[in-house]
């Protein structure tokens, strides 16, 4: 189940964003608003990190 | 009831339920959302081979881990017996060899799958979320959080 890396990474963040935005804010549109923004940053921040990670070596 | 029992009840059903402190607090919608998130958080990692830890004295940071899988309550025992086939908190010692051995073999198959690691952590962070749910019902209660 989940064989894919970016599937993964995208669940774990929306479930992760969804209960911080709602955790800590009490309006829905703010807890919509926060989620999002976690979401994307959680995502965008790994991706770069994985892309940087490209020029380490392997071995 | 007085506060302190309120506030003590609410925490209690917060780890006995994901979402359950909230929902005493009258809190519907919020302990809905929270229900439904971890629980799927919880379920996802198990069905991608994740385990729930056990503590071993060889390895101090088990028993972080195991306090962090304990927040999800009843539901870690779901978990380990997913897991382990049995419910068990401490990893075997060495002198009860068979019961050892049992154990390294059910983590080992486990860990040969691909998306064990990614399971494991999914099941962890259900863990830690409960646990901040269980002292955000008790900064609600004591009034520190509205």
């Amino acid at each position: 189940m989940l064989r894919s890396h970016f599937f993964t990474l995208i669940l774990f963040s929306a479930l992760v964003s969804t209960f911080f935005g709602t955790l800590t804010r009490e309006t829905a549109k703010d807890a919509v608003r926060l989620g999002g923004v976690m979401m994307v940053s959680m995502v965008g921040i790994s991706l770069i990190v994985a892309y940087l990670m490209y020029f380490f070596p392997l071995g | 009831m007085r506060n302190g029992g309120r506030i003590a009840l609410a925490c209690v059903l917060a780890w006995l339920i994901p979402g359950g402190g909230h929902l005493y607090l009258g809190k519907k919608v919020k302990s809905l959302v929270f229900f439904v998130v971890i629980t799927l958080t919880f379920f996802v990692g198990l069905a991608m081979d994740g385990r729930v830890y056990l503590a071993s004295s060889d390895q101090p940071l088990s028993y972080l881990a195991t306090f962090a899988n304990l927040g999800l309550g009843p539901m870690d025992l779901v978990g380990r017996h997913a897991s382990y086939d049995q419910i068990i908190f401490r990893f075997p010692d060495e002198l009860d060899r068979t019961h050892h051995q049992e154990i390294l073999d059910r983590t080992r198959a486990r860990i040969l799958v691909q998306s064990h690691e990614y399971g494991t952590t999914f099941i962890l962070t259900a863990g830690l979320m409960n646990i901040l749910l269980i002292l955000d019902v008790f900064d609600t209660g004591i009034g520190r959080k509205s």
